[in-house]
Parts: structure tokens; C-alpha cells; sequence
């Protein structure tokens, strides 16, 4: 048994807080990314005061991104659901579990088990997670209970078991730091994942030979890091990478011994492969011939190297044979199980990892235990005593709520996940709520997308709350703790579960009072006649007292008799969980996307993250820190393709595709390719009328994974012909109902930005009608040019100002929220807002560094007048980039376009 | 005798009676004139006809007597309508049967309410608001009703509701456009008086078309709009706009605009020169003047034509300053700001019901209009810079937002002494201080003495910026 312990560590209090002794510090871990940082909360009786990285995390060693960092911005409890409601009507907790155990029971005495689901979530601990898949698969004896982690990573589960035999991430995230050559395929990590990026940043500050290569068809911020960026044409990362086998065979640089050794399946695979020469590849995934070659040759001669791979490999309708794509080249070179290499899949959630651990997925058991196999089944339905065992695999994701939609399914329970935004076909997924006699909701959120369709919604607790545990994507199991207290009557998940179970009569598998008992039983479950056959075994954390699973530290599993101290690196002895116990070979051919252009949707949709928002925006959507960088939603349009669809940067334009219709702003992007757009997915009906652009993607899955292809729609795009464009700031709250609007939280309180068609004859008017705002109003017109400002203020302060214009804003606007943070609002203030021209003290430019509110403007002055050229430059004068560093590629951006000899 | 040139004003309104007025002053006896006017009595203050239900009798509104026109050597005739005018022989033709002949005529036969073909609308207790008769009408009507309503927001209309309320009915008045005071203010004005005016007690209901007038459930009437809305009521008034009353010009085929107005030049001649055209029948430059002001330059212009004289009528400036039911109003020139380019300035302080607004050039240097609702404080200093042309010396804005505002500046400080203050009467600030030197120190003594803010009201806040601007420099010499 591992017992590390870390008592609560004395608080690294500020100067400022030296004379307070009432703050305590806890430790805990993001809520977001599948980096998994920790991080220390200063607690100051009943208040969070401030988060740091946790230095010794051995996740993020004291960094933390500006999502991590601003989490306590999005921590309050505005928005929050905080009782049981049903209907519109709150009701007692009693009263709700007894309506949705009876309403379940209902459904299952009437239609079988096979008639509800749990669609569940990346964003549950592992005890919540635990309880929900033992209810479904042990207890009503099904196995649909799915996650949004079908939309993540399942793909590289399907290409690691096929692979390895089991789910296993081989790799941890110091290999990221020892490697010689770093290939991302299908990976913003700038973006996504942060703080694991600047170690990458790092590493090869530290190590100038070390490569980095980027497999993207756009340039992305990721990409600015890149020796070499190569922007395949999407879809044909296959091809790609069976060329870097065909290549070690041409070269002779095949590891013979390890393929012959520790690897099966090699010959077929080399068959598959050896068609893809060079040449070949190039014109395939329309790239330069020198690119690929210099790749083969990086890849074939660095004596490490790690492949990174993310969503852009993931969710592709071939995503399973894409990860395989990737294995074999790693098995062919002997690349697996040693210090800086491997095929190394990172999960976008915080606890993708956990769900793939208990069992969390419709196709899997539990404790990394297969629902095909019956001693499996035999194995659990023993150690659960559990009346039944689902024997078969459930339904998944899409497929879910395609049942659902058909009617197959009558009550679906989703929890901590809003799939009306994040599932393809969204009208579909609408459709599919609607129709569901039973639909409930547990969220910590009052108003979701999906919330909107429950008949029931349960609060659940949210981080700072919740207490449990959570795996990151290098298998470290760390402590997610409870710091407060749930608010109003939220209850945490797994309670929520437990009660409802035994409301159905399941009392005895149920009756769980701490999230250690849970662990606890899950832990057990993991040794549970394992002997080694299985690769997650977390035996060693079984046992723990309260006390001691409280206190438990970051480590990797497997934890177990072999490895009482958990394990870094898997494989390192070349022996697999394989019923050979060696690692496959699986021959996988090139094919093309299913949803393809056409004449009539002529462009390749692709979607991805932006740096400062997280998923469907549920959490991170409330803080105005996490808005400024990128407040508004967009299309990213190759100029070329903007001018063949007569398309303007900044304009509203109309994507189209046979499945939905979005409207995005238009953003001028040479880094596109051509014929190819690109859009980010947070945005959902709260926060933007028409901006959720899964709706556009096809149900098409990968056959294998069930993974829905969310990186390739057939679209088309037109201007949206608005009569006026607007963008308005705000002290208090703004209505809105333009045909085009996006909402984001901002420094001033709200900001809005909107588009329509029609004549507004009195802006006065209407802007006083979307605003709550009470006071002065001023209002300036110029109707030639059918431009118009609005504002109110009240006591010497701003309040609101709205500025309308008959085309897009090309000028930077962002001043005007910096006017409400004046400490005086008087005369020149006034003016200036009428006039339309900054006052010196705002006249920033658009934010660039989150954390020191650093503006474009301020940062192109110091490139072009004081000649900073370097990013650590622009850091000494101005700060940016010195604290959480995701902004340090914009700001190589800005300076290699604004400083000509860098450029070169 | 035969020497006088026979001079008949068809018409005894304010602008005929002006006209008389102006005629008598400024000859020499060299014209012989006839009055011949339609209404039971001698011309009136139609502009204060409102009063008429707050207390003042006709006597009290009325602008000359039979005396006073016997004086003068006037003949006049009340209740004789000219039904007649036969051009070559130079004659007119009276309901009474009565022929006359004349040398110069003169057409001052006003206007008369536009009441739109709504069928219904000749149902008892349905009234116009023009006339003291008018006015009986109402007043014995409005004893055995509950509600009245008042078709038109406009200017008169508000008049008008504002005189169903003074007579105890619970009131409504419905607009066709989407608010209140369309001619002269713009909608974010509209939409403030509208708060104003509501306070007071009175519905305004805008955009609303009527359909039909039909036997009400709760009332007489029951009004149905096109949006399919209703509106019981027991009295209508109708106050949709006026239209110039031009029938006797057509019936001897002078020229007509294409929407009525007897058309004129600037010497205010039709398209006979022997017959001229004043006051609101009169179309010039294809606009129709709805104000009394215009009309007195329009009767001073004839007048100089008769008397070779200089004077021209070339257009007037609308604006106006009035109180709507206590809701001070003020229109200044280009109001709607549809001067192409003109760039407008609204400040608006609900919680107070303020609204102001000017507009300016293009390149903010002057201003061309304004409106203001609720606070017409700025009214005279605004009306000044409009007027006068002079150069904006800061923002437009800050003419009228309270932050920006300077100390108050007194506009009769800067006022040349050969500026008008009184338009209708044509009385300039040298005047007015003449009359100041002279002892009269409040507005009623300047008014007894130089005529000025005697008509339509307007001026009464710059006569009293005279006598301010004029005491203060007093003090200044004594200290
Ligand atoms: C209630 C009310 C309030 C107003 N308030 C204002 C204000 O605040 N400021 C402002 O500037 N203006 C105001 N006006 C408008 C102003 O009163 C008119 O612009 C002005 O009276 C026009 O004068 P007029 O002589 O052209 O026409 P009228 O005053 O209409 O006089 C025309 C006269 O001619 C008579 N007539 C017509 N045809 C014949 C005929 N064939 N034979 C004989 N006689 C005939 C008519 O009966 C009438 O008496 C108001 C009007 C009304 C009704
Ligand atoms: S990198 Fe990921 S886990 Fe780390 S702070 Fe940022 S969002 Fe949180």
C-alpha cells in the first residue's frame, strides 16, 4: 500500500497576506484540460482568495494556463442551479430522486433496460463515474451509459487496444521534455493544452537540437513553435504516416529486433504501407515533396520520438486507424516504452482518463474489463453482487440519441455535459430532447442548451466543491478536493446516483457516505483477479483510510504490488496486454473523409478550441478575463476563398451545411488553406444566436470507435446581408435578439455584439429596451452614413455605450470597454465617446496578455518603436507573456508581422 | 373717393385681420377696404382658442372689434361667406347674395380640418377643433360623455385632448404615425412626450390606422383600427392635419398645388396679379406655413406690394416653443435632421423626462435644428445660433448635455439689436430695449407697448432674456 503523506501544506502566503493568518491553503486540481495541473487555493474562511500551480505537481510544476488561473472568476454562483427543479417548479430533493428512480423504473418495467441511458461526462470525478456505471451495467443491466468522452479520445482507446491489447498511455509528460524530435498531428496544444505546450516551449529553449514538427492543415498557434509545419490537406494523415514505414523500410531503418521481438502483424502492415513513397504522399495530402521527406528523415534518424496526437487525428470517421497510423510507426522503430518516445494521445478533458478506468463508456466494463468477455463479466458481477450484468455493448453517443430520437430510448439522465452543442447535427440532438418522455438534467449550471429540454434538473456541486479524484492524461491519478461547501442544495454526483439507485430498490451495491469508499471499491475492483493480465491495477491505493485518501498525492498508475510507487512508463519491458503479450501491427489504408465537398458544399469545415474558452463555454463563459482574448465567435476564411465568396473580414457570413445553417464572423486567415474553414466550438445559445457549428457536422462516425468526424463538414458559405453591425458594453445586463448576436462577459460587466437586417428608426430607444442601464443617455447620429453611438451614465461613471455602423468594425472597439474602468468619467470622457476617439489612457488595442491586460496596440509600439524582437523583449517592457505565457505565440505572431528583419 | 384703390380681405382670421392691421398702418388712406368674414365674429386668437375652455370668453380672444374696424373705416361683415369671384369683372359673390367689386383681393380663408373618410365619421358627437362654434359644440357635448378621443397626435390633437381632459372625460388620442408630433419633432422626442404625456393621464396609442367608426358596447362609438385593436368612446374628435381652404380659388381656376394651396409668389400674388393669397390657403415654394408667424410676413409682404414696398415673404423658419399639457416643447428647424450629412445629438434623461437634441452640418460648425422636450431652457440660445448661423464654439453635444454645459449664458448678451425677437410682429431687440429704457420692466409691459410675444408666444422667454440681459448690464454700471 502507497501512502505518500502531504499534510496540508503550509499556505506560500503573499507579503500582502503575511499578518493573516486565518488563510489556509488547499491543494486541488484544474477543473479543465486533461493536462490535470494542480493547483493551491488560498482560503480565507469562506472564500477562495487566489490559485497558484502547485509547484510540486508533477503536472504543471507551478504553471497554470489562463483558464486555470482565472478558475476562481468562474467559481461564483451566479447562473448556478441551486435545487432540485421539475419542470419550472423546484421541489424537494425527495420528491425529485423519487420522480426520476420511478420514472426509470417505469420505462425499464415497460420497455427493458435497453430503453434508458446515462449519457455522462470527462467532467465527473472517478467516484461519480464509478457509481453511474455500476448502476447501468450491474444494476438495470445495460450498457448504455456513454460519455462525452466518445467525442474526445475514444478513438485512441479503440487504436491502443488494438494495439497494445489494452487502454494505455505509454507515455508520460517528462518524455515530452527528454524527446529529440516532437511530432503534433491534430493538436492546437498551444491552445488546448497549455501548460504542457510551454514545457514543450522548454524543452527546446533548453535543447536547441530538439524538432518539432506540425501536422495541421491550418497554421495555428501551435504551429509557430513548429521547425517544420506540414498542413496536409485534412484527412489524409494516413497516408502520411504509412509513408514513414514504407520510409524506414526503404532506409533500412526499421528496429528489426524490436518489431521481431515485441510486435506482430509487422509484414501485412509494411504491405499496407509500401505503396506510400514520398512522392507519393506529397501529391496525396497536397503538400511539398521536401516536407515529407524531411519528416521521414527526423522521424527515422532522431533516436526518440513522441508522437502527440489530439482531436485533429480523434475525430475523423478513420480516427481508429489514424492512432494506429501512429502506433506503427512508433512499433516499426522501436520507439515505444523508452525514456521521450511513444504515441502519446492527450485527452481534452480533465477526467477522460477516469471514465476510461471505470468502465464509463457504452463498450466497456469496468476497471479497464471487457464487456465481450464473460469471465470479465463473470469477474465484476461477482465483486459487485449484483443481480445482473449488461453482456453487451450499449449504445454510444451518437448513436444514443439517434435512439433516443427514434424512440428506442424513453428516459435519458445526462449529466455534466451539455450534448445540444457538442454532439453533430445538433437540430437533430434537439429534436431528439424534445421527443423524450424523460429527460433529466444534472448540472451545476440553471441554463444549458440541454437544461432546456429537461423535464427534471438535479444540482449538482461544482469545483471547489466536489471531492473526489481525477486522472490526467499521463495515468496520474490526483485529488480533486472538496474546499467549500455545495451550494444551496447542490448535492455531488455520485450522491445524486446513489440515491436514486437505491430509490429503485438497489440499495445494497449503493451505500456509499464518502467518495474514499467509492475509491476505495473501485480500487479493489482494479486487483480484483487481475494478476497482472490487466494494465490498470490500482490495488496499491486500496485500503486507505479517509484520512489517508485525502491526503493522497499525484500518482501514476498502475499502483500495485510490482509498482508500490505507480509507474511512469508502460512497456519499457516490451511485453504487452496482448494474449501474446506482443504488441500488433494493424494495417490500416487511406480513405477519405465521408463528409465530402460537393458543388453545392464546395468548402471543408474544421473546428477546434480557442486559447481562453473551455467546451460549451458553460463555466469559462462567466469570466470576463477569459472573454477578451477572443470575446466573439468566428469563421477563419483563406483571403482567396474570401474573395470568391465576396466575403469581408469582420463580416457576418452564413455557413451552410446540409445539416444546419450557423452565422460566424468573418476572419481573414492566410494560415487556412485554401478551400478550407475553420471555427471554434464553444459557443452556445447562451452566449451566441447562431453559433454552434457541431449542428453542421453529420452524425458520421468512426465505425470503430463510434467517434463522430467533427473535423471535416461539406459547407458552404455567404455573406449575411446586415443593415447595421453593433457592439456594445455594459455595466448591468443586455437583451438581445438580432438575428446575429454573441454575448460575453468583459470587464465592464457585459459585452454584446450583434448584426441584423431592417431599419431601426430610434437606436435611443432600442438600445434603452435591451439594457437595464439608468441615467444620462447620449445618442449621436449620423444617418448619411447611417452610423450611431449610444450611451448612459450615471453619477460621473459609465454605464452603457453602444456603437452602430452600417458595415463591420474594421477599428478596434475594445477602448470602450476599457472606458468603464476609468477612475473618472466626466467631460473628455464624454467627448470622446461621441466623438469616437480614445482617450489617451484607453488606447491599448485589442488584449493580447490576459494576465497583465497587455493591448496589441501597446505591444506593436514596442516592436516598432523600441525594436523589441524577441518575445522575452516584449516581456521585460510590458509583462506580456510573463505569467501563464499562452499568449507568448500571439506575440510572436506580432512580431513577425510588425518587424520586417524577423520576418525574413 | 375714386381715387382708393377697393381692396376686399375674403377671411377675418389672425393672418386676414394682420393684414388689415398692416394695411391700415402703412398707407395712406389711399385704399378702401371690405372684410368679408364667414365666421359669426371679427378675427380671434385662434393660437390661445384652448382657453377658451380654461376660462377665457370670446370677448377675451378676440383680436379687434366692430369698433375698433369702424374706426378705421373698415367694412366688414361677419357670417358672409364669398361663395363667388368672377375674375373679369373683377367681383365677388357673397352666400348673402351680396356682389362686390374689387381692385385687389385678398385671399386669407386659412384652412380648414382634414378629417379622414373613416366610415362613421359623420356619427353624433364626432367634432373638429378650429373655431369657437367648434368649441360650444364640444363643451355641450362632453356633459353627457365619459370618454372622449382624438383622432391625430399632432400639435392640435394634444391641444385638443388636453381640452377633453380639462372637461372631466377619460382621454385617448390615437396616432396613424408610430408617435406623437410627427411634423415637428423627431421619434426619440415623440417617444419622451409620449412617457410625459401618458403620466398626465391621457392614452396615446400610436400606429394605430382607423377602419371604422361603429356603435360602441360600454360607449357610443367603438373605434376599429386595421390591426384589429378597438377603442370605445363617446365623443370624437377629429385632428388629423388641416388642409388650405382653396375653394374659391379653384371655382375661379387660379393656380393650384398638386395637394391644394393657392399658389403665390414672393410678393404673395396667385396666379392673377390682382388677387393675392395669405395665411395658410396660401401654397408657396409647394409648402403650406401651419403657423401664424409665417402668415403675418406672408400679410406683411402683401401689404408692401400694394404700397410698393420692399418686403418679400421668402419663407419662414417653423420652429416653435409651446407647452403641451404642461409638457414644455420646442421645434427648431431641421428637427428630423434631413439636411443630407446632418449629424444629430440626442442627450435624454428619463428619470427627469428630458430630451434634447441638435443637429448640425457635417462638419459640426453649425447648427440646422433641434428638439426639445420636457426642458426648453435652451430653447431661445438655440434658436439664436440657428437663426444667426453663428459658428459652434464647442461640440455640438455640449450645447446640450448638462456635464458639458457651461455656465447658463444669457442668448439676449450676444443678440444684435437689429434681431428679431418677436417674428409675428416683427419687433427687434432694440426695440425691446428701447421699451426697457423707456420703464417697462416685465414681459405684459412690453407686450402692451411693443406687440412683442403678443401672438403666437413663442418669444415670451427672449423678451424676458432682454429685460435679464438689460438689468443685469444696469447693475454692472451702477456697481
Ligand atoms: C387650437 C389651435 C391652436 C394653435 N396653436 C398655434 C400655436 O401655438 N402657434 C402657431 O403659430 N399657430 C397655432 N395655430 C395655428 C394658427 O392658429 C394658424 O396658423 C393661424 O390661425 C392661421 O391664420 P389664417 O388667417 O391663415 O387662417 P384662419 O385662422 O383659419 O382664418 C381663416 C378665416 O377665413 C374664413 N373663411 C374661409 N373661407 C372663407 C370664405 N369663402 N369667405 C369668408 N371667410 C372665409 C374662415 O372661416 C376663418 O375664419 C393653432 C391653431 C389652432 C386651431
Ligand atoms: S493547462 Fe489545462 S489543466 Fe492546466 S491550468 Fe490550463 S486548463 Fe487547467
Amino acid at each position: 500500500m502507497l501512502m505518500i503523506p502531504m499534510a496540508e501544506a503550509q499556505p506560500n502566503l503573499g507579503k500582502n497576506l503575511m499578518n493573516k493568518p486565518a488563510v489556509r491553503l488547499k491543494q486541488t486540481t484544474c477543473p479543465y484540460c486533461g493536462v490535470g495541473c494542480g493547483i493551491d487555493v488560498n482560503v480565507d474562511g469562506q472564500t477562495l482568495t487566489q490559485v497558484n500551480g502547485s509547484s510540486d505537481h508533477p503536472a504543471n510544476f507551478g504553471r497554470l494556463c489562463v483558464k486555470g488561473s482565472s478558475v476562481l472568476e468562474t467559481n461564483d454562483v451566479s447562473g448556478r442551479l441551486l435545487q432540485p427543479m421539475i419542470g419550472d417548479s423546484v421541489v424537494s430533493w425527495d420528491e425529485a430522486i423519487n420522480h426520476v428512480a420511478s420514472g426509470f423504473q417505469n420505462v425499464i418495467e415497460k420497455h427493458g433496460p435497453q430503453a434508458v441511458a446515462l449519457y455522462v461526462s470527462g467532467q465527473l470525478l472517478t467516484e461519480d463515474y464509478y457509481v453511474a456505471n455500476k448502476l447501468m451495467k450491474g444494476y438495470i443491466g445495460s450498457a448504455n451509459i456513454d460519455t462525452n468522452s466518445r467525442l474526445c479520445m475514444s478513438s485512441a482507446v479503440a487504436g491502443y487496444k488494438r494495439a497494445f491489447g489494452s487502454d494505455t498511455v505509454p507515455c508520460n509528460y517528462q518524455d515530452l521534455e527528454d524527446t529529440d524530435l516532437l511530432v503534433l498531428v491534430g493538436s492546437n496544444a498551444a491552445w488546448t493544452h497549455p501548460v504542457l505546450f510551454q514545457r514543450m516551449e522548454r524543452a527546446k529553449q533548453i535543447n536547441p537540437d530538439m524538432k518539432v514538427v506540425v501536422i495541421d492543415p491550418r497554421q495555428s498557434a501551435t504551429s509557430e513553435l513548429a521547425d517544420l509545419h506540414i498542413a496536409i490537406k485534412p484527412g489524409t494523415d494516413v497516408a502520411l504516416l504509412n509513408g514513414v514505414v514504407n520510409y524506414l523500410a526503404e532506409q533500412g531503418l526499421l528496429d528489426k529486433n524490436y518489431i521481431e521481438q515485441h510486435t506482430e502483424g509487422f509484414s501485412a502492415t509494411l504491405e499496407s504501407c509500401q505503396a506510400w513513397t514520398a512522392e507519393r504522399v506529397a501529391q496525396y495530402c497536397d503538400i511539398p515533396l521536401e516536407q515529407v521527406s524531411t519528416y521521414y528523415q527526423w522521424f527515422a534518424n532522431s533516436p526518440t520520438a513522441i508522437t502527440f496526437y489530439c482531436m485533429g487525428v480523434n475525430q475523423s470517421s478513420q480516427g481508429t486507424d489514424k492512432c494506429n497510423a501512429i502506433i506503427n510507426c512508433h512499433l516499426a522503430s522501436g520507439k515505444v516504452g523508452k525514456v521521450g518516445s511513444g504515441p502519446f494521445s492527450i485527452t481534452g478533458q480533465p477526467n477522460a482518463m477516469g471514465g476510461r478506468e471505470v468502465g464509463g463508456l457504452a463498450n466497456m466494463l469496468a476497471a479497464h474489463m471487457d464487456i465481450e468477455n464473460p469471465k470479465h463479466r463473470e469477474n465484476v458481477q461477482t465483486f459487485w453482487r449484483s443481480p445482473r450484468i449488461a453482456d453487451k455493448a450499449g449504445a454510444k453517443a451518437v448513436d444514443m440519441f439517434e435512439k433516443v430520437r427514434n424512440g428506442e430510448i424513453k428516459a435519458i439522465w445526462v449529466m455534466a455535459t451539455n450534448p445540444a452543442v457538442s454532439l453533430p447535427n445538433g437540430n437533430a440532438i434537439a429534436e431528439a430532447l424534445a421527443a423524450c418522455p424523460l429527460v433529466v438534467v444534472s448540472d451545476c449550471n440553471l441554463n444549458t442548451d440541454t437544461t432546456e429540454w429537461a423535464n427534471v434538473r438535479l444540482p449538482a456541486t461544482g469545483w471547489s466543491e466536489k471531492d473526489g479524484t481525477v486522472t490526467n492524461s499521463e495515468r496520474r491519478i490526483s485529488r480533486q478536493r472538496g474546499i467549500m461547501p455545495p451550494s444551496g442544495e447542490a448535492k455531488h454526483d455520485w450522491q445524486i446516483i446513489c440515491e436514486v439507485a437505491q430509490a429503485m430498490g438497489f440499495a445494497s451495491g449503493f451505500r456509499f457516505t464518502s467518495p474514499a469508499e467509492i475509491f476505495d471499491e473501485h480500487a479493489r475492483l482494479s486487483g480484483y483477479e487481475n494478476y497482472g493480465s490487466r494494465d490498470f491495477d490500482i490495488s496499491g491505493l486500496a485500503g486507505m483510510s479517509e484520512g489517508e485518501y485525502d491526503r493522497l498525492r499525484p500518482v501514476q498508475w498502475p499502483v500495485n504490488a510490482q509498482y508500490p510507487q505507480g509507474c511512469s512508463r508502460m512497456f519499457e519491458d516490451g511485453r504487452f496486454f496482448t494474449k501474446s503479450g506482443k504488441a500488433q501491427f494493424v494495417g490500416v489504408t487511406a480513405k477519405a473523409p465521408v463528409q465530402i465537398t460537393s458543388e453545392e458544399y464546395p468548402l471543408v469545415l474544421n473546428s477546434g478550441r480557442v486559447r481562453d474558452q473551455w467546451h460549451t463555454m458553460t463555466r469559462t463563459g462567466k469570466a470576463a478575463k477569459l472573454t477578451a482574448h477572443i470575446a466573439e465567435p468566428f469563421v477563419a476564411v483563406h483571403p482567396n476563398d474570401a474573395e470568391r465568396f465576396s466575403l469581408i473580414d469582420g463580416q457576418v457570413a452564413k455557413v451552410t451545411s446540409a445539416f444546419g445553417q450557423v452565422l460566424l464572423k468573418v476572419k481573414l486567415d492566410s494560415g487556412q488553406r485554401k478551400g478550407e474553414l475553420f471555427a471554434p466550438m464553444h459557443w452556445n445559445k447562451q452566449f451566441a444566436s447562431q453559433a454552434n457549428i457541431n449542428k453542421l457536422y453529420a452524425p458520421v462516425v468512426d465505425p470503430i470507435s463510434g467517434q463522430p468526424e467533427l473535423k471535416h463538414a461539406a459547407v458552404t458559405i455567404e455573406p449575411y446581408a446586415a443593415d447595421f453591425y453593433g457592439i456594445a458594453f455594459s455595466r448591468s445586463m443586455i437583451m438581445s435578439d438580432s438575428e446575429y448576436w454573441t454575448k460575453a462577459p468583459n470587464q465592464a460587466g457585459f459585452q454584446m455584439s450583434f448584426a441584423g437586417q431592417g431599419e431601426i428608426s430610434d437606436w435611443l430607444d432600442w438600445c434603452q429596451q435591451h439594457s437595464v442601464s439608468q441615467g444620462e443617455w447620449i445618442r449621436v447620429e449620423n444617418s448619411s452614413e447611417k452610423s450611431f453611438r449610444v450611451m448612459c451614465y450615471k453619477a460621473q461613471q459609465l454605464e452603457f455605450v453602444c456603437y452602430i455602423q452600417a458595415t463591420p468594425f474594421a477599428e478596434d472597439t475594445s477602448w470602450l470597454s476599457e472606458m468603464f474602468m476609468l477612475q473618472q468619467f466626466d467631460r473628455e470622457e464624454i467627448k470622446a465617446l461621441v466623438a469616437g476617439t480614445p482617450t489617451p489612457e484607453v488606447a491599448k488595442g485589442r488584449q493580447i496578455c490576459s494576465c497583465f491586460q497587455v493591448g496589441e496596440k501597446q505591444i506593436i509600439e514596442a516592436i516598432v518603436d523600441y525594436g523589441d524582437d524577441t518575445v522575452e523583449k516584449l516581456g521585460e517592457r510590458l509583462k506580456c507573456g510573463t505569467n501563464c505565457g499562452s499568449c507568448k505565440t500571439d506575440l510572436s505572431g506580432l512580431i513577425r508581422a510588425n518587424c520586417p528583419a524577423v520576418a525574413v | 373717393m375714386t381715387t382708393k384703390q377697393r381692396v376686399i380681405v375674403v377671411g377675418n382670421g389672425m393672418v386676414g385681420h394682420h393684414f388689415v392691421d398692416q394695411l391700415v398702418a402703412q398707407s395712406n388712406q389711399q385704399f378702401e377696404i371690405t372684410v368679408l368674414a364667414e365666421e359669426p365674429r371679427l378675427a380671434y386668437d385662434r393660437v390661445h382658442l384652448s382657453e377658451y375652455f380654461s376660462g377665457k370668453s370670446a370677448e377675451d380672444l378676440s383680436l379687434t372689434s366692430e369698433t375698433y374696424y369702424q374706426s378705421l373705416g373698415i367694412d366688414h361683415f361677419v357670417n358672409q361667406r364669398v361663395s363667388e369671384i368672377d375674375r373679369s369683372r373683377k367681383t365677388v359673390l357673397t352666400n348673402q347674395g351680396k356682389t362686390l367689386e374689387y381692385d385687389k383681393l385678398v385671399l386669407a380663408t386659412g384652412s380648414f380640418p382634414f378629417v379622414p373618410p373613416i366610415p362613421g365619421k359623420e356619427r353624433e358627437n364626432c367634432f373638429v377643433y378650429r373655431t369657437i362654434e367648434d368649441l360650444d359644440l364640444i363643451k355641450a357635448a362632453a356633459e353627457k360623455c365619459k370618454v372622449g378621443l382624438v383622432v391625430g397626435g399632432g400639435l392640435l390633437g394634444l391641444e385638443a385632448a388636453n381640452a377633453l381632459k380639462q372637461l372631466g372625460l377619460k382621454t385617448h388620442v390615437v396616432e396613424f404615425a408610430p408617435q406623437l408630433m410627427p411634423t415637428q419633432i423627431d421619434v426619440g422626442g415623440g417617444r419622451q412626450l409620449k412617457a410625459k404625456i401618458e403620466a398626465l393621464g391621457v392614452s396615446v396609442h400610436t400606429e394605430k390606422a382607423t377602419k371604422i367608426i361603429t356603435d360602441g358596447e360600454s360607449c357610443v362609438h367603438k373605434l376599429e383600427f386595421a390591426d384589429g385593436s378597438e377603442i370605445e368612446t363617446d365623443l370624437v374628435l377629429f385632428s388629423a392635419g388641416i388642409r388650405p381652404q382653396d375653394a374659391l380659388a379653384r371655382q375661379c381656376a387660379l393656380e393650384i398645388g398638386e395637394r391644394g394651396g393657392i399658389v403665390i409668389n414672393d410678393n404673395c400674388q396667385t396666379s392673377d396679379k390682382d388677387i393675392y393669397a395669405i395665411g395658410e390657403c396660401a401654397l408657396w415654394q409647394n409648402r403650406i406655413f401651419g403657423l401664424v408667424s409665417p402668415g403675418y410676413t406672408m400679410a406683411r409682404a402683401a401689404v408692401s406690394h400694394l404700397t410698393q414696398g420692399e418686403v418679400i415673404f421668402s419663407g419662414a423658419d417653423m420652429s416653435t416653443k409651446l407647452k403641451l399639457m404642461g409638457v414644455a416643447v420646442g421645434s427648431i428647424g431641421d428637427a428630423h435632421a434631413r439636411t443630407p450629412d446632418a449629424l444629430t445629438f440626442c442627450y435624454e434623461n428619463p428619470e427627469e423626462g428630458v430630451y434634447k437634441k441638435v443637429v448640425t452640418d457635417t462638419q459640426q460648425k453649425h447648427l440646422i435644428g433641434a428638439v426639445l422636450i420636457g426642458d426648453t431652457s435652451e430653447y431661445d440660445h438655440l434658436l439664436q445660433l440657428h437663426l444667426q448661423k453663428d459658428e459652434l464654439s464647442d461640440t455640438p453635444e455640449s450645447l446640450i448635455v448638462p456635464t458639458l454645459q457651461g455656465e447658463p449664458v444669457n442668448p439676449a448678451d450676444t443678440m444684435a439689436d437689429s434681431s428679431f425677437v418677436c417674428l409675428c410682429n416683427l419687433v427687434t431687440k432694440g426695440t425691446i430695449v428701447d421699451a426697457i429704457s423707456a420703464g417697462c420692466d416685465t414681459v405684459d409691459a412690453i407686450k402692451a407697448k411693443t406687440k412683442a410675444s403678443s401672438s403666437c408666444g413663442t418669444c415670451v422667454g427672449m423678451v424676458q432674456n432682454v429685460i435679464d440681459s438689460e438689468m443685469a448690464k444696469l447693475a454692472v454700471e451702477v456697481s
